[in-house]
């Protein structure tokens, strides 16, 4: 008798601790649960909040092949820093909306209510914004003295060339991140020299035409 | 029969020299009218136009196998002038101005730093150059530095052993994208350089010391000019 009451005995005991380590876990998980949403921040992740990305990335095709591309203004992929980063003002992350504007479905079409950056000044066509119009996107978050600390060019380029020009933002590497000094000349260089010879043949033209006259 | 006197002999050949060395000697002046001047190499350097790229530099450096850590050209950004977006910088070149008197020849206790008498150029013989450093440490315009490589002093000679040689223009010259700079002789008053200074205001630095430097700047225009 005596061992059959130990036996339970100790079984009991068993129990009783396995109960008391149960209710235990349960505790815990509950003060893990309640750090996980306190009540301050209610923010649910519902599915019916669509991407803001998802539009646009359904023709403008993200992570595509070129050569699956279509148009310009399709082609190739969409990555940088932007999309991984939130808007100084409404602390909200960067749509493609935050920079290139309020888009209508007319924008198709070419009417003008999408921020094109186009970068190419010595190309034939207008551009449909002009560099300060372009560049005032850029500036509302990135501020001259910061960009001046980061190269003193900034400063005198500021609104006269597109920052599109040096800068590519989809690529996956950015062209001016880590640059090295001797292609960063080069793109001075290159430009600068395209200027002086556009402005030489220009003076020869006039002088030619007043020749002729 | 004439009887050639000790007297006559020697008046006659008075004579003979008299007559001979003065055509000797007006044939040499009428040589050296016909000989070339010497060539006194300047640089212009368009403060106005430069954009501050470096470009120059880094041919330097290219061109004549110029090490890392020294310079013999460098561009001096200062600025900016005005409030943003509408500012500038300025740029002046800080290199050997080739001085027609030269403080850093006249201190060189081996005769390794020289004028070369043909072009006015100002360079160094690497042979003969001891590193005593007199040389840096006299130059007013501080251009002068010890080459790690050859432990001898070193600086601009206007690319002369090596884009010269060849019959080109000074690497950093070539290498402009603005052309902000101008290299010619100073004594052909029809040389590109020789016209950049007579048509625009030019200013050299230090000239109080004496030392006649023949680099040139078109001023920035803008602020106080150095």
């Amino acid at each position: 008798m005596n061992s059959v009451l130990k036996k339970f005995a100790k079984l009991s005991a068993v129990f009783g601790v396995m109960l008391f380590a149960t209710t235990v876990q349960a505790e815990q998980a509950k003060t893990e649960a309640k750090q996980e949403s306190p009540v301050a921040s209610f923010e649910q992740k519902l599915d019916n909040v669509r991407d803001p990305n998802h539009y646009c990335a359904q023709c403008h095709n993200l992570d595509v092949a070129k050569d699956q591309a279509v148009g310009t203004n399709h082609a190739g992929k969409f990555h940088g820093v932007h999309l991984t980063k939130e808007n100084p003002a409404t602390g909200k992350p960067i749509t493609c909306v935050s920079c290139h504007g309020n888009i209508s479905e007319n924008h198709r079409k070419g009417v003008k209510d999408v921020m094109r950056f186009d970068g190419d000044i010595f190309s034939d066509e207008k551009p449909m914004y002009t560099a300060e119009e372009q560049n005032q996107v850029c500036f509302s978050c990135h501020r001259p003295k910061d960009l001046r600390e980061k190269f003193w060019a900034h400063d005198v380029h500021a609104m006269k060339l597109p920052c599109a020009s040096c800068h590519t933002l989809h690529p996956e590497k950015e062209a001016m991140k880590e640059i090295k000094t001797k292609e960063r000349v080069k793109l001075c260089v290159d430009c600068h020299g395209e200027q002086r010879k556009r402005k030489e043949a220009a003076q020869q033209m006039t002088t030619e035409q007043k020749d002729k006259q | 029969m004439t009887t050639c006197s000790r007297r006559n002999f020697v008046s006659g050949v008075g004579a003979l020299i008299l007559t001979t060395g003065t055509i000797v000697s007006l044939k040499a002046q009428g040589e050296s009218e016909k000989q070339e001047k010497p060539k006194r190499y300047a640089m212009v350097h368009d403060e106005s136009v430069c954009i501050g790229c470096t470009a120059c530099m880094e041919a330097c450096r290219e061109t004549n196998q110029v090490p890392e850590g020294v310079s013999r050209l460098e561009i001096i950004r200062s600025g900016p002038i005005g409030e943003f977006p509408n500012q500038e910088y300025e740029f002046f070149r800080q290199s050997c101005q080739h001085c027609t008197n030269a403080p850093c020849v006249a201190v060189c206790p081996t005769g390794a730093s020289y004028i070369d008498p043909t072009t006015g150029i100002v360079d160094v013989n690497r042979d003969l150059c001891v590193g005593c450093q007199y040389c840096v440490a006299v130059c007013p315009y501080r251009v002068r530095f010890i080459h790690p490589v050859h432990k001898t002093a070193d600086k601009c000679n206007f690319c002369r052993d090596t884009n010269l040689a060849k019959g080109k223009q000074p690497a950093c010259v070539e290498a402009c994208p603005t052309k902000a700079l101008t290299f010619g002789d100073m004594n052909d008053s029809n040389s590109a350089v020789a016209r950049k200074v007579r048509e625009n205001p030019v200013y050299r630095t230090k000239v109080q010391l004496g030392t006649e430097p023949n680099l040139y700047h078109i001023p920035f225009g803008k602020g106080e000019h150095r």
